[in-house]
């Protein structure tokens, strides 16, 4: 865990993001304190208390004075609205490009997402079936 | 009375005989931070511990705790703890009699948090320190640098002899305990990948210099490692600054100071390139090996 | 959970003494320890040996004046092995070096008061069981010591010679400490000197030391006043070296 290229805070910030958007994390759910976090994953308190804050900067969260942080009503949909244009243009943008370069028709492309889209969703429904 | 103590050296020296030990230090460890002293043996981490809490005067320069001078600070030293990795306990009385001892010289010290460290590692609180092993007279030190709960507590290779999971236990402790009651620690340790997260502030020596003095988190970032074809790599390093390079058949690893604009990772990417982050340790090793003064320059401009 | 069942500490007061009184009584603890075991060896030997040599021949001479030596001595070491082991914990505790070494020259001072008290009430007390068995009583090298000497100038004799010692086995030991073995070894004469000089004064016999015709007296040894000018002097003197010393010292790391 937080082993990627950008600083620590960025990580835990965008971990909690993914927990937001997966619904792990529902609007109106009390998170974890910085301290909580800090000492649960074995990191300085100030590094979480950064990550925590720039997630307040960014309306994910809120702070209820002397209870704790929560997740903001509309965090969800600020997260994929903002999630939909990064999308876009850090990971379909490069596709279209190296498909290009590889010559690799967009139909291709486009078929091969749907059949894993089916897989996937097929998979999830056995999941909850069992 | 009891707030956490930075630590400001001025052109701090320090000789033993001949031998240059600190050879006019400049570096701010700030209050309240937990701080990783890194450098090699010999590179004057103890010593600089051992002048901020006035276990020996500076031979020029000083060193100032809290905005003071801590030699013969009467007011000061009691909230001033630097755990040796020696131990400096009383060996010839029992734990309990050291806890005792230090119990009452220490204002703000926790019993609550003693017997608990006590008990974690478990330790008994009637054998006498010359009779622990390595690693249990480390956990003691451990124990009496967590409880003492002194606005500054330097911790100068306290895990010496501790299995894995103890020092994991330690670790948490420390937070824990940090937590609660915010003070400055200075932690110097050669396991830095255990400490990297812990430490919010780093400080580099290096035979008797400060190679760097800087945010944990800002330092990582300006390491990356690049793994890709030999050539794209080659393309990919001109102009930066090397720290270590590998190759393996048409495959190469380079090690490049550099913190990235977006659009050269995603170039870097779509080059073939994988980005990977630079562990401080390795970042370390490579900044304090002979000749890597220049490499250390270097990042501090690239800041 | 717990590896321990009983408590840590028994529930007491944490008690906030200033730091000099905090040494003191530290000092005074540990050396506490070890006298007891010193006393009741002497005990020991002062009641048995006149026994002893009562049943084999005739009692003369006390057994007290002559355990005078290991009074000095046996606190002397100890005291040298306070001054070369304690200061880095007391250093790494958070306290001043100056209250080091005022704490220690306060416990030396109470040291040698009590065995003062000790060796002179002792000597009182062993002159009066060898009066009752008809025994002769007298310090067996002839000092100034008569066998009619009062417990007041016995007292204030014990008091300098244990004083000087007492500070004399803290400056060895720090000069050890502080500077090696060399010098500690190189400059025993001047350290250790005066608590050799203070037993010679004191148990002086006339043809040895003849400071009392020096002084002009017609006594039989040292005059009491003298022995108390030089034991403050010498007091003094290395309470100061001590000081100068102990104030400035270094904690190095040491190995172990």
């Amino acid at each position: 865990m937080f082993d990627g290229r950008d600083p620590i805070y960025v990580q835990i910030a965008d971990q909690i993001r993914q927990d937001v958007l997966r619904g792990d994390l529902q609007p109106e759910e009390q998170v974890m304190s910085t301290t909580q976090y800090a000492t649960t994953f074995r990191i300085n308190p100030a590094t979480a208390a950064k990550a925590f804050a720039q997630l307040v900067d960014d309306g994910i969260l809120y702070k209820r004075r002397g209870v704790g942080m929560f997740v903001a009503p509309g965090a969800p949909d600020r997260l994929r609205a903002e999630g939909r244009e990064t999308f876009f243009a850090e990971s379909v943008d490069p596709v279209a490009d190296h498909a290009r370069a590889l010559g690799i028709p967009l139909e291709d492309v486009i078929a091969r997402l749907r059949a894993h889209a089916a897989r996937t969703a097929g998979a999830e429904q056995d999941g909850a079936a069992s | 009375m009891s707030a956490p103590l930075g630590v400001e050296a001025r052109g701090l020296g320090v000789r033993y005989g001949r031998k240059v030990a600190l050879g006019g230090v400049d570096v701010a460890i700030p209050a309240g931070s937990i701080t990783g002293l890194l450098g090699r043996n010999g590179s004057g981490k103890t010593t600089l511990a051992s002048v901020a809490a006035a276990f020996r005067r500076p031979t020029s320069g000083a060193v100032l705790v809290g905005g003071e001078d801590p030699w013969e600070n009467e007011d000061l030293l009691p909230r001033v703890l630097l755990v040796r990795e020696s131990g400096d306990v009383l060996d010839v009385e029992t734990l309990r009699t050291n806890l005792r001892f230090v119990e009452d010289c220490r204002p703000a010290f926790s019993r609550e948090v003693a017997e608990r460290l006590m008990d974690r590692f478990e330790l008994d609180p009637d054998a006498k320190p010359q009779k622990l092993s390595r690693g249990q007279k480390s956990a003691f030190g451990i124990v009496l640098g967590i409880a003492s709960r002194a606005d500054l507590t330097i911790l100068d290779e306290v895990h010496l002899g501790l299995d894995a999971p103890s020092r994991y236990a330690f670790y948490d402790a420390l937070l824990e305990d940090y937590v609660e009651h915010p003070r400055t620690i200075v932690l110097s340790s050669h396991l830095i990948g255990e400490i990297e997260r812990l430490v919010e502030h780093v400080v580099v020596l290096d035979h008797g210099r400060v190679l760097l003095a800087q945010d944990a988190d800002a330092l990582r970032v300006t390491g990356v490692s690049v793994t890709g074809p030999a050539r794209e790599v080659e393309r990919f390093v001109v102009g930066r600054t090397v720290l270590g390079r590998q190759q393996l058949g048409g495959t190469a690893q380079a090690t490049v100071l550099a913190a990235l604009a977006d659009g050269e990772a995603a170039a870097a990417r779509a080059a073939g390139l994988d980005l990977g982050p630079v562990p401080l340790q390795d970042l370390f090793v490579h900044l304090t090996a002979d000749g890597a003064a220049d490499a250390a320059r270097e990042l501090g401009r690239a800041r | 959970m717990s590896a321990t069942t009983r408590p840590l500490f028994p529930a007491r007061p944490v008690t906030r003494q200033g730091p000099v009184l905090r040494t003191a009584v530290s000092v005074l603890a540990w050396f506490g320890q070890v006298a007891l075991w010193y006393w009741g060896i002497v005990l020991v030997v002062v009641v048995a040996l006149p026994l002893l040599v009562d049943a084999f021949g005739e009692v003369g001479t006390s057994t007290i004046w002559f355990a005078r030596q290991s009074g000095v001595w046996f606190p002397f070491s100890v005291l040298i092995g306070v001054a070369t082991t304690y200061p880095p914990v007391h250093v790494a505790s958070g306290m001043t070096r100056r209250s080091y070494v005022r704490g220690t020259l306060l416990a030396v001072v109470a040291i040698a008061a009590a065995f003062a008290l000790l060796m002179a009430g002792g000597l009182m007390a062993e002159r009066a069981w060898y009066g009752a068995m008809g025994w002769d009583w007298s310090p067996q090298d002839q000092g100034w010591f008569d066998p009619d000497v009062t417990f007041g100038s016995l007292l204030v004799a014990y008091l300098a010679t244990f004083v000087v010692a007492y500070v004399s086995g803290l400056l060895v030991g720090t000069v050890y400490a502080a500077a090696g073995g060399w010098w500690g070894t190189l400059t025993l004469p001047l350290t250790a000197g005066p608590s050799l000089l203070m037993t010679v004064l004191v148990g002086n016999s006339n043809d040895w030391v003849p400071f009392s015709e020096l002084f002009g007296s017609t006594g039989e040894g040292t005059p009491l006043a003298l022995v108390l000018t030089v034991a403050a002097v010498l007091t003094l003197t290395m309470a100061a070296a001590f000081w100068l010393l102990a104030t400035r010292r270094s904690i190095a790391p040491r190995r172990g």
